[in-house]
């Protein structure tokens, strides 16, 4: 036996909260599945400073107050849920989970992005780092790497050097760093940041609680071998579609491709944030994503 | 039996992994690792009421966190005896913490 809702959404980032303040404000019996627990991205955030209405904010202060909405207006919401199976191509969208098999005639997915693990095998796991907000603090009066040169790996490194970090190499393939010039130069102002570009790391030596990393210089051959304490690692995102892959319409780095209605190639089944294929990735973009593709479920189910 | 995650100081921290078999969360407030994972222990707790579950802030009660060179957050201790049996860190799955005590 399933439980039955109007509209089901998956993941409760910025977009699908939205989604469900939207819908569950339509009357729209709205139950929302997350996976880890509500915020998504944004909880990684120490400073969202371009959020309207917030000229700054931390990140998981800003998702507790999304969430308090999105319960207050009537939505229900599921956290450390685990989907066993979706089955979202027939009039009913069913998703399987350990917590029950749940159905609607509309769905919205709103699972975002996932980072990028570094490509290298090292048994250095517990000074490998995705997020600096948990495990920063731990390097103050040390030196570390942050792998990536994007405007992530510059916003965390100056969170970082906040901390009292002694110093950061920054490392980047490209030629150039793709982060916005206001950023690096704000990093590099610092004084305590370095920046090695055209450079891969290549390898990992632990030493104890220190690693003896390779960098090699894409451009000249010119290889750097240095002693660092610990290792952020900002090197991208990638969407996790792979479940739909064969159903959905996904581009060829597998974001749902979806009309600018937020409809997805099957009836009743949208896409909203991060997840879409777009060029912009934001709270503000994944907000309006969010709104219509509600907005079009509602629609939809009236029909 | 305790129905709760319980929340441990540097006075309880002793006593508590002394008399009870249990998990211990070290954590810290702006954390969004460390939000999941004690969002996981309730559940990994709902399901398995009898197994003593704890957390200590590792901001609020460094010393404790410094004795036990605990590296980062979260960190999960397995005390069974009133013994450390194994530790693990990062985010978990309620069917790994689970295993993580019973392996133990
Ligand atoms: C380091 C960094 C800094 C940023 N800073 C800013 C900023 O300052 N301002 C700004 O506007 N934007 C910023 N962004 C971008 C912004 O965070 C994202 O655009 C936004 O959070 C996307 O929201 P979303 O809801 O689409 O996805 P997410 O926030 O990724 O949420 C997706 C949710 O889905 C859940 N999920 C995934 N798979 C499943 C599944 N199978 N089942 C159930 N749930 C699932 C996830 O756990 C997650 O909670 C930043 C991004 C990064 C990486």
């Amino acid at each position: 036996m399933s439980e039955a809702y109007d509209l089901l959404i998956i993941g409760a980032g910025i977009a699908g909260m939205t989604a469900a303040i939207y819908a569950a404000r339509s009357n729209l019996k709205t139950l929302v599945i997350e996976r880890e627990i509500c915020g998504g991205l944004a909880n990684q955030t120490h400073t969202i400073e371009n959020f309207p209405s917030h000229p700054g904010i931390n990140g998981m202060e800003l998702m507790e107050l999304v969430k308090e909405q999105m319960l207050a207006c009537g939505a229900e919401l599921r956290e450390i849920v685990d989907i066993e199976k979706f089955d979202i191509t027939g009039e009913e969208k069913s998703i399987t989970t350990d917590e029950g098999v749940f159905a609607a005639r509309a769905l919205i997915l709103a699972m975002g992005r996932t980072p990028v693990h570094l490509p290298i095998e090292a048994d250095w796991d517990d000074h490998i780092h995705y997020c600096s907000l948990c495990d920063g603090n731990f390097y103050a009066g040390k030196d570390i790497i942050v792998v990536g040169g994007g405007n992530s790996a510059f916003d965390e490194s100056l969170y970082l050097e906040g901390l009292g970090v002694k110093s950061i190499t920054i490392v980047e393939a490209l030629e150039r760093c793709p982060a916005a010039e206001m950023t690096i130069q704000r990093t590099l102002a610092t004084g305590k940041v370095s920046i090695r570009t055209s450079t891969t790391l290549t390898d990992i030596r632990p030493q104890g609680s220190k690693a003896q990393i390779c960098l090699v210089n894409a451009r000249t051959g010119a290889k750097e071998v240095m002693q660092t304490d610990g290792m952020f690692v900002f090197i991208g995102q990638k969407p996790a579609t792979s479940a739909f892959s064969g159903i959905l319409g996904l581009d060829s780095h597998g974001y749902i491709e979806t009309t600018p209605d937020m409809g997805t190639n099957i009836a009743g089944v949208y896409a909203a944030g991060d997840i879409v294929a777009k060029r912009y990735r934001q709270l503000t973009t994944a907000m309006s994503d969010g709104t219509i593709a509600a907005l079009e479920a509602h629609r939809f189910l009236c029909r | 039996m305790e129905e709760k995650i319980t929340l441990l100081n540097r006075e309880s921290f002793g006593e508590f992994v002394k008399n009870n078999d249990c998990l211990v969360a070290f954590f810290k407030s702006k954390c969004p690792n460390c939000k999941v994972l004690l969002k996981v222990m309730e559940k990994c707790k709902a399901g398995r009421p009898e197994i003593a579950m704890a957390c200590i802030s590792s901001e609020d009660e460094e010393a404790v966190a410094r004795m036990l060179a605990i590296g980062r957050v979260p960190t999960v201790l397995v005390y069974k005896g009133g013994e450390e049996k194994t530790r693990k860190s990062g985010v978990m799955k309620p069917a790994e913490l689970e295993d993580l005590y019973l392996r133990a």
